[in-house]
């Protein structure tokens, strides 16, 4: 089928390109009830090209009725020398899809963590094995196709005394690797939840702070994913320059090949080769793009097509590397941010934030603090970092160590 | 009954239920720099439930048979403690009419926003021009082993505009965005007042001012009220999250002024009330939640699982995104009640504060703590509303600041929103009054 859909469109005069997923979900919820699914998915977006003007239409069946609907679209496309069909590209496969049971999978998780009923107000514990078949296919001879496995796993619990409730920890992991540790996520879970039971009011001003890996996977990793896309920069929408002075100590880069983050992929949402993209290294070295917005821009070419088979390809990294030279030191007293609050309040393009810091304390006694709003924008926030931590954590798709940061408001 | 609930019951499922989702989404971009459809076809699948043994299990697909539901019953694993309410059979169809139907062809819809985008690019400071208008056209199905059959149709549209300027080295960054299940966008709301509104907050955002960071004496705009009932008290009071938050233990006590009352309702006579849902992702009627009636905590929105938990009548509150989720419990049209003030008499009582207009979303945690932008909003001085405001945010504890609700107005007017929950967004109506209250507000640096 996939091929005749390709067959019809070039028929018709067409470049074309037919995105196509497949994928096998199983998942477990406890809340007061448990609640499980098998999902069953496939899904098929096609984009059709011819003089600079580019259609798209997707099913969730595989049908030729595919190539009118993206031609109809193709109608209304504005004709621009961008909109062009990707050729091939070199792909480099990634061992991606470790064998395991989904179900057996997710069931052994959902144990391991019911553990934390023993000592915490469990509100959620969540845990989803997937499989999926990911491929496209084109006109210009491009074929690429790979299997993709992951788990993740989502614990949300707190402490409740009548009115007396403490927020909400949520903690989460997602990896490739089946035989993968959670101990760590219980533990952290219960020393949080213990930190946050009474919290006290801040006293006294706050100059430096730290953010958890877990912090700058919710503040930076939004802002900075916002900011490095060369759609914004060249539609005047971040906060980013071409060479503009960041930090003498700061490296950031992109990298799809970390084979334990389910992030992690063989090729883009528009089948090139992934590699690694640095887009920080004291200075703004580099913007991602996908085909469009790289040939729109006049600038290279990253791999970064980010889709589903429900849209067009945006740009988006895939895993943020954050490194930076000099390491933090033990001693000082620093307000330590672990879990922020609003950050979807941001204004992403001029980068700047005003968010709240529900999970906080201080690092000598880890005691808990309340009430504490964070402000500031993208480029003071990268240009104030002054240490890492030893250890390096990969949260969600964004790996880091702890962040000293100076410069941000705290009130 | 359908043959896959059929199937269900002689494979020993104590209840079965099957969603069918077919949709049908389009959506148009015009920018200064693109022209294009980004999203273009149809969306159909089902979700099979059973309880078996006392557990949920789910089976969602996009084709299948019977073997689906050995797919749900071989998931249905648990404690073996679910216990639901069980409704009576019915068969009904819900068809929502629309006021304004599309007549007009795809590359017509396109030309109207690309006259839209000019009309906003005729400023020289602006830069960036996003005109999104999107429709969805929903056709949903429900069976249940109890014999409920219900359809619902309708259909979802919607315009966002985004606009950034620039002036000397400040950058400005403004938004709207509309919808409504009354037809196309561009004639059931008024084009002119998009512009009007973008452009002075554009111009708000280039002069504006960055507040000092402290707690005031705020007037808070209906679109404002609405996100602080939703985000602030609303999800408080979703039954999973109340049983492990801070309302549970406050049923039937006071934590309001008696003047303050807050409501879920599955409809509202407003445009933009878009959270319409005449029937749940479980086939049971919406009705009306009074969440706070006259300053007293009330009842709390259900699913038939917390209906049976509480012991409390279903309220139609269980919804899911699509064919591939499982219902969870959700909002629809969230709304504080308006009351007896005029908007100028609350402006001319506050001495130092802030007018705020327009959130840029928010969030809540069930300790009751409470974040959420504001992309418009005013500095008032002695009762005088001065100069534009920067980005704003505010935050505080919900009991705190339902306590220091000071006035609340007749006027009244609700908003869209799409509502995030479990990885999982549904369109919601929020609505409100403009209120007298004290707030944390902070700057943005």
């Amino acid at each position: 089928m996939l091929d005749k859909v390709i067959s019809k469109a070039k028929n018709l005069g067409f470049s074309a390109e037919l995105f196509y997923v497949k994928r096998r979900e199983f998942s477990v919820r406890i809340e007061r009830q448990y609640s499980s699914k098998d999902l069953f998915e496939e899904g098929y977006g096609l984009r059709v090209f011819k003089e600079g003007k580019m259609g798209f239409a997707f099913s969730t069946r595989p049908s030729e009725s595919l190539v009118e609907d993206a031609i109809s679209a193709w109608k209304v496309s504005e004709e621009d020398e961008a909109n062009q069909i990707p050729l091939p590209s070199k792909v480099n496969y990634l061992p991606l899809a470790k064998e395991f049971d989904l179900r057996e999978v997710t069931l052994k998780y959902v144990e391991t963590l019911r553990e934390l009923y023993d000592s915490v107000n469990v509100i959620t514990i969540h845990s989803e094995a997937y499989e999926s078949t990911v491929g496209l296919i084109n006109t210009e001879g491009l074929h690429v196709e790979e299997r993709r496995k992951g788990i993740s796993v989502v614990v949300m619990a707190n402490s409740k005394e009548g009115t007396n409730v403490s927020p909400e920890i949520v903690e989460y992991k997602s990896f490739r690797d089946p035989s993968t540790d959670v101990g760590d996520l219980i533990e952290e879970v219960k020393a949080k939840v213990d930190a946050t039971k009474n919290r006290e009011k801040i006293k006294g001003k706050v100059d430096a702070l730290i953010l958890t890996p877990k912090a700058v996977a919710e503040l930076v990793f939004p802002l900075l994913s916002h900011a490095v896309s060369r759609e914004n920069q060249f539609r005047g929408k971040s906060p980013l320059r071409q060479g503009m002075q960041v930090n003498e100590g700061l490296k950031v880069f992109d990298d799809p090949t970390l084979q334990d983050s389910v992030y992690s992929r063989s090729f883009d949402g528009e089948g090139q080769g992934s590699r690694i993209n640095v887009v920080i290294d004291k200075e703004v070295k580099g913007f991602l793009s996908n085909w469009f917005w790289a040939l729109k821009s006049k600038s290279e070419h990253t791999a970064s097509a980010s889709r589903s088979y429900l849209t067009t390809p945006g740009i988006s990294p895939s895993n943020l590397v954050i490194e930076h030279k000099d390491l933090l030191e033990s001693g000082e007293n620093y307000l330590v941010v672990d879990q922020v609050q609003g950050v979807h309040t941001s204004n992403f393009d001029t980068g700047e934030f005003s968010v709240t810091a529900p999970v906080a304390w201080f690092s000598k006694d880890m005691k808990g603090v309340r009430d504490v709003i964070i402000t500031g924008n993208l480029v003071d926030l990268l240009r104030g970092i002054e240490a890492e931590g030893k250890e390096r954590k990969l949260v969600d798709n964004v790996l880091s160590g702890e962040l000293l940061i100076r410069g941000l408001h705290v009130s | 009954m359908h043959e896959l609930l059929t199937e269900a019951e002689r494979e020993g499922a104590s209840f079965a239920d099957l969603r069918y989702y077919k949709v049908k989404e389009v959506s148009l971009v015009v920018s200064e720099s693109r022209k294009y459809v980004p999203v273009n076809g149809v969306e159909e699948g089902y979700s099979l439930r059973v309880l078996y043994n006392g557990n949920w299990g789910y089976s969602s697909f996009v084709s299948g048979g019977k073997e689906m539901v050995k797919s749900a019953i071989d998931s249905a694993i648990g404690d073996s403690r679910v216990n639901i309410v069980f409704l009576p059979s019915k068969k009904d169809e819900v068809k929502v009419k629309e006021r304004e139907p599309l007549t007009k062809s795809i590359e017509e819809v396109a030309k109207d926003l690309s006259m839209l985008k000019d009309e906003l690019m005729r400023d020289q400071r602006v830069k960036s021009v996003n005109v999104r208008y999107y429709n969805d056209v929903f056709h949903k199905e429900y069976f249940s082993s109890e014999g409920r059959e219900i359809l619902q149709e309708y259909s979802l549209s919607g315009i966002y505009v985004t606009v950034i300027a620039r002036e000397a080295d400040r950058v400005a960054s403004a938004f709207i965005g509309k919808s409504t299940v009354l037809g196309y966008p561009l004639e059931v709301f008024d084009v002119n007042e998009i512009i009007s509104t973008i452009r002075r907050r554009i111009e708000n955002q280039l002069k504006g001012v960055i507040p000092k960071a402290g707690t005031y004496e705020t007037v808070l705009a209906p679109d404002v009220v609405g996100v602080f009932s939703h985000e602030a008290l609303g999800h408080l009071a979703e039954a999973d999250l109340a049983t492990n938050g801070i309302l549970e233990s406050l049923k039937g006590k006071r934590i309001a002024p008696e003047f303050v009352s807050v409501s879920d309702s599955p409809s509202l006579p407003y445009d933009m009330a878009i959270g319409i849902t005449p029937y749940d992702d479980e086939g049971v009627e919406g009705r009306e939640v009074k969440i706070i009636e006259k300053g007293v905590v009330k009842e709390f929105m259900t699913d038939r699982y917390y209906s049976a938990y509480l012991g409390q009548k279903p309220t139609g509150n269980a919804r899911a995104e699509s064919f591939r989720m499982p219902v969870l419990i959700r909002m629809r049209n969230t709304f504080m009640y308006p009351g007896d003030w005029k908007l100028d008499e609350m402006i001319k009582e506050v001495k130092e504060g802030y007018l705020l207009f327009s959130p840029l979303g928010g969030q809540t945690s069930p300790d009751g703590s409470f974040q959420f932008g504001i992309q418009e909003g005013y500095r008032i001085e002695k009762g005088e509303v001065k100069e534009p405001l920067r980005n704003v945010g505010i935050s505080g504890y919900t009991l705190e600041t339902l306590n220091n609700i000071s006035a609340v107005s007749k006027e009244f007017d609700v908003w869209p929103g799409f509502c995030g929950k479990g990885g999982q967004s549904v369109p919601v109506g929020t609505g409100g009054p403009y209120i007298k209250v004290k707030v944390k507000v902070g700057g943005v640096a």
